[in-house]
């Protein structure tokens, strides 16, 4: 084969190039640690590495949106905590000042002293987070959601008012779970049944004896819920042409006007005589709705519930019954401060007996409210766990991505050094071999 | 005797001085670009006859050859001007290639931050500082598209140039083979026809030169001359005259410079066709241009509208910090020179005949479809094209059971049995097909059992390509208007749909791939072009260019939803009812006028409705199952009733006045990031930008491992040239060596010729 003289020198050259952009690609490789420099060194990992470190991104944002999410409800748990804490306190003094023996003075001093936790339990409900927004105002962050005091809901017997709304925030904590991370005050503080939850038992303010109702039981929950009139009266008499006198009480279904143990319009019976169909009361036994006489609309013989009535009922003194309503947590405070407040005004027996009845009253409807702030509280302590869980499966997707990214961009450093390494071997050789080779000429002879 | 042996002598003198010549001429030129090795013919002269035979009577030198294959040059010509196409386009994409994937420089980071300032709003709706981090990121944003975009604008502009410029040396190289030409001719002439060995090595060179501008086909002619042909069969050289190029701005896009040849009047230009020209610098600047630069800087803007249109649809269904329902986020500016989006190009050819000017639109909307008097109405409800303001309460058309409506380029066709008159339907042309047509869950029985079909068009049918629009006035299958449609991606012909327009209007409109174009009507009502008349359309070419976002007060931001609802605190069922969602902004219901009240009514197992005008008296029995979630979709707002209500119960759906921490809307608008809502539903933002930068990876990639290949082809190409016409030194001493000793030999022979004749006159004398 015959060659010319300048392509020993082009191939040299060339040779030497071509060796010299390898070792800077090398080089670019290793300074940068990084196997794709540009997207051209391979495309499709180039564009899938844009695609994981969206990815990547997003999931960094889940992280975040998951501390947020836990600020948020630790601080609503926290309000809920003192929240617990205040009824348990209200709990107390309620039960104190059931105590028939207390003074005057220190009926006054727990009135007091619940005035003061009615205006905690206010500032709880309307605690604002670190942005200054209203915990618990729904998605109306910005507008403050109770408003009231307790002279105003004690003269007209009103309810506390809500200017919030019933929205639930929520967060993006994982591609498919928007996390609630609050809770209205609505159904924090207002919507809480009273009674026990199906009827709430009343207590006449007309009454002069000292009968005492409780809270009541329901026997069978499907039968009361599938009752129409469920306002009743338990409505007592006393012939007192005997002696001892004996008292005699009725069910009335006072919708329909109607007896439930005669069947006729109720009737104050004429004694002396034994009213028919009335039943006998005796102190502290239960009352059950069992055995009566269908009347329509109910047209039932059993009305699955039963309380229990004690004390000594005068004549003419009712007690209602009632379906359950929402109540808020500061309406039964006003009223338990109104009771306390009213037996300041009325030292006398029957009012003794009003306040032992709004206290059983006030101590029913406490223990509803704890056990709604309970529930809220579970809730948030389970959505606290599921960001907990969350947040470490998301650190280890994080690490999966990672671990794609790395092995998709990452230099692997022993081959791109040893790589580095041959070709600068390669370019030496080339180097030398080109002076070599360039040396040689018949001319040096000549 | 003695007489012939000098003369023997001196022949052998001559050659060997005109070999020593010869090789003198080789040693200089060993490293002259182009030079072939040249050597002498030389032959013995005609013998003298005599008795006893012949006589030789010397050497003589016929002519001066150079060692030239006339293949091998093809060959490197053919490679070299692939070569030159190569790296010119390895040069070009190589800078996009780095710009598009850097990581702080690409868009993919940008798109990242401004979603995660999305998320921040939806983590702290009511704070401004999170919502000024939102404002800043998008315009964050903003500014990498058009950053991206002015790269992608300058490496056009760069291109311009040196198309323009290798227009100039293409001009120069024919001009010197003209002039070469010329020479050779002259040269031969007075030559008796032997080869001017240098010009002819000058000429090839040129050729190369020239092939490493632009593929070019040489035709040797019978008068030595060379012609020259580029593309299919334009001369550039023709005996001893050149024809000059020019560089001008297209006729079909005046952004775009091609290059053109004078007509033979001189009068004016004609463009050569791009796909001819390929090869050489000038083939990989065009083809740089065709294949990769306006495709990518095409899908860059096609993500901004795709952005900015389903960001701004979510941006409008929301309700701001200020209790006002949103305004589109995005904008891009409206040009009313053209009457369309400053972004969009279309022009009319140069060469057109007629004046008439056609508009284009990308459209995305959704529709109402209501059924009433005998005929479905159907609506648009949201336009944020300023084509036609908006409004949703005038009904842009109708058909009836079993007819169909073609709207946008959305074709709604429904089936032959008719619904109850009150029934409606929500089409959303951008939604796959399983969730493209939702109908009114108070829609009545027969409602519920209409089907309604709807086909997808808006910014998911956007392809990114440029298309042409050719007037041909004659109405078939494929022009339907008169309108023949060419993707020129791949020089397809499109049917576009025909949508329905006023009689009035003076312009009809067809849609193809997402794009609207308003054509005018035959005459009298229009006036359309003349028959021929071409247009280009460049859809989404500026968008990147042109996106802007459309406020900087952050109260603006719409984050909450405009609707909130709220179960009844005296209902004595367990019913309740989510948050809900907005699925389509129907402008006639939202925002609310009042308070929407759902009541249970046990006895039929319905829901009945009290509410502001527009909304339905119930939601009809069937539509709902106590005891079980019911998606239920009214006005555009879709909501979950679950539980068991008992009679009487009642739902609110209330206006979210002063909603402040609602981030409904701000978590839908988060979403928007990985939904997929580009090329017909298939890909998100992210992912239709790293197409992107796969497919100019890729390409950049193609090239430099076709351009190393191509390289080595052309080096064996110019080796194997270089061994038949180097120059070697080595060989050159040898033969230096041999014509100096042919040389001496034949002094000698003369010497002894002479010594000859002179013993011969002392032998006589």
């Amino acid at each position: 084969m015959r060659i010319s003289t300048s392509m020993t020198y082009d191939l040299g050259v060339r040779s030497i190039n071509d060796q010299t952009a390898k070792l800077l690609h090398n080089q670019q490789m290793l300074a940068s640690g990084r196997r794709i420099v540009t997207p051209s060194d391979d495309p499709v990992a180039a564009a899938r590495a844009l695609v994981v470190t969206q990815a990547k991104d997003i999931n960094a944002q889940f992280a975040t949106n998951q501390k947020n999410a836990t600020g948020a409800l630790s601080l609503e748990e926290s309000q809920l905590s003192s929240t617990n804490d205040i009824l348990t306190r209200i709990r107390e003094l309620a039960v104190q000042g059931g105590d028939a023996a207390l003074s005057a003075a220190d009926l006054r001093s727990t009135a007091t002293e619940l005035r003061a936790r009615f205006d905690e339990l206010l500032g709880v409900a309307n605690a604002t987070d670190g942005n200054g927004n209203y915990i618990f105002s729904g998605y109306m962050g910005s507008t403050k959601p109770f408003g009231g005091n307790v002279d105003a809901m004690l003269a007209t017997g009103s309810e506390v008012s809500y200017q919030g709304d019933d929205g639930q925030r929520r967060l993006q904590v994982s591609p498919t779970r928007y996390l609630e991370v609050s809770d209205s005050g609505n159904d924090v503080f207002k919507l809480i049944r009273n009674g026990n939850g199906y009827f709430a038992t009343g207590y006449n303010g007309n009454n002069t004896g000292t009968g005492i109702i409780d809270a009541g039981n329901v026997t069978n929950p499907a039968t009361w819920n599938g009752l129409t009139d469920k306002n009743l009266e338990i409505r007592f008499y006393q012939d007192a042409t005997v002696t001892p006198p004996v008292t005699y009480y009725d069910l009335v279904d006072t919708t329909a006007n109607v007896s439930l143990l005669t069947g006729a319009a109720p009737a104050v019976p004429a004694f002396p005589g034994v009213p028919a169909g009335l039943r006998v009361y005796k102190p502290n036994q239960t009352i059950d709705f069992s055995g009566l006489v269908s009347v329509p609309p109910n047209n039932v013989t059993n009305y699955g519930i039963s309380v229990l009535v004690d004390g000594a009922p005068a004549n003419g003194d009712k007690f209602t019954i009632a379906p359950s309503q929402n109540q808020s947590l500061f309406k039964t405070l006003s009223n338990l401060i109104g009771a306390l407040e009213s037996k300041l005004a009325n030292p006398t027996p029957t009012g003794s007996a009003a306040l032992a009845n709004q206290i059983g009253f006030a101590l029913t409807n406490i223990d509803q409210a704890t056990n709604n702030v309970l529930r809220v509280r579970a809730a948030i302590g389970s959505r606290m766990n599921e960001v907990d869980t969350l947040s470490s499966s998301n650190q280890d997707v994080n690490l999966r991505y990672q671990q794609t990214l790395s092995d998709l961009q990452d230099v692997d450093y022993a081959k791109s050094i040893s790589d580095l390494q041959q070709t600068q071997n390669g370019l030496d050789a080339a180097q030398k071999s080109f002076m070599k080779v360039t040396q040689l000429s018949l001319f040096n002879y000549l | 005797m003695a007489t012939s042996a000098i003369n023997n002598g001196i022949s052998g003198l001559v050659a060997a001085q005109a070999g020593i010549l010869t090789t003198s001429h080789n040693i200089s030129n060993a490293s002259t670009p182009g030079y072939s090795r040249q050597s002498i013919s030389q032959t013995t002269n005609t013998p003298m006859q005599t008795g006893a035979g012949f006589f030789g009577q010397g050497t003589a030198v016929n002519n001066v050859v150079r060692s030239y294959s006339q293949f091998l040059t093809g060959r490197v010509y053919a490679a070299e001007t692939q070569v030159g196409e190569l790296n010119a386009y390895q040069a070009e994409i190589s800078q996009i290639d780095n710009m598009l994937a850097d990581a702080s420089a690409g868009l993919s980071p940008a798109l990242s931050s401004f979603f995660s300032g999305v998320h921040e709003v939806a983590a702290n709706p009511s704070s401004i500082p999170a919502r000024q981090t939102m404002i800043s990121s998008a315009q964050a944003l903003v500014a990498r598209f058009q950053s991206i975009n002015q790269d992608f604008y300058q490496q056009d502009q760069g291109v311009n140039q040196q198309i323009a410029s290798e227009v100039t040396t293409i001009n120069s190289f024919t001009a010197q083979i003209a002039k070469l030409n010329q020479q050779i001719i002259l040269a031969q002439a007075s030559s008796s026809n032997q080869a001017p060995n240098d010009l002819l090595d000058q000429r090839d060179n040129l050729i190369q030169q020239l092939n490493k501008e632009i593929r070019v086909t040489p035709v040797p002619q019978s008068d030595g001359t060379v012609s020259i042909f580029i593309g299919n069969g334009q001369p550039v050289v023709m005996n001893t005259f050149s024809y000059n190029l020019t560089a001008q701005p297209a006729k079909d896009d005046p952004q775009k410079t091609v290059v053109g040849v004078q007509t033979m009047s001189g009068s004016g230009s004609i463009d050569l066709q791009e796909s001819f020209l390929s090869g050489g610098k000038l083939g990989g600047l065009i083809a740089f241009r065709n294949e990769s630069l306006n495709p990518a800087r095409n899908a860059l803007g096609r993500v901004a509208i795709a952005l900015a249109q389903n960001f701004n649809q979510q941006h409008d269904m929301g309700v701001d910090l200020n209790g006002a329902m949103g305004i589109d986020f995005f904008k891009f500016p409206f040009s009313a020179q053209t009457n369309m989006p400053a972004y969009m190009n279309l022009y009319a050819n140069k060469n057109n005949a007629g004046t008439a000017t056609l508009t284009a639109q990308i459209l995305q909307s959704d529709y109402r479809v209501v059924f009433n008097a005998g005929v479905y109405n159907v609506y648009r409800l949201t336009d944020n094209s300023p084509l036609a303001p908006a409004s949703a309460t005038v009904s842009i058309g109708s058909f009836a059971p079993g007819g169909s409506l073609n709207v946008d380029g959305v074709t709604i066709s429904a089936a032959a049995a008719a619904p109850t008159a009150g029934d409606a339907f929500t089409v959303k042309p951008g939604n796959p097909l399983a969730s493209r047509v939702i109908a009114d869950a108070s829609n009545s029985a027969a409602g519920a059992a209409t089907t309604l079909n709807a086909t997808q068009a808006g910014i998911n049918a956007l392809s990114g390509s440029d298309y042409r629009i050719d007037y041909t006035g004659v109405i078939t299958a494929t022009a339907p208007l008169g309108y023949v449609v060419t993707r020129l991606s791949d020089n397809k012909i499109l049917t576009p749909t025909v949508n329905a327009s006023p009689t009035t209007a003076t312009t009809n409109s067809m849609t193809f791939e997402g794009v609207t174009l308003a054509v005018p009507k035959p005459a009298p009502a229009g006036t359309p072009p003349a028959v021929g008349d071409s247009f280009t359309l460049q859809p989404t070419r500026n968008a990147a260019r042109d996106i802007a976002v459309a406020f900087s007060d952050p109260r603006l931001i719409a984050a909450a939803a405009p609707f909130r609802t709220r179960v009844d605190p005296a209902n004595t069922g367990s019913v309740a009812i989510d948050a809900g969602s907005m699925v389509a902004l129907n402008a006639a219901a939202i925002p609310l006028a009042g308070s929407v009240t759902l009541t249970y009514a046990a006895a039929t197992n319905t829901w009945n409705i009290a509410g502001p005008a527009g909304w339905p008296a119930s939601i009809p029995a069937g539509n709902y199952t106590p005891g079980r979630p019911n998606v239920i979709n009214l006005n555009g707002i879709s909501f979950t009733i679950s539980g068991s209500p008992q009679n009487g119960d009642k739902l609110y759906i209330d206006q979210n006045l002063n909603g402040v921490s609602d981030n409904r809307n701000a978590q839908a608008l988060g979403a928007l990031q990985t939904a997929n809502t580009l090329a017909g539903n298939t890909a998100s933002y992210e992912d239709a930008y790293s197409q992107i930068v796969s497919a100019i990876g890729n390409k950049a990639r193609e090239v430099q491992v076709t351009g190393q290949a191509q390289q080595t082809l052309a080096n064996e190409a110019n080796d194997a040239v270089q061994q038949l016409s180097g120059v070697n030194l080595d060989e050159e001493a040898a033969n230096l060596m041999r014509y100096q000793q042919a040389y001496q030999a034949a002094s000698k022979m003369i010497a002894v010729a002479g010594k000859l004749f002179d013993d011969f006159l002392a032998a006589v004398a």
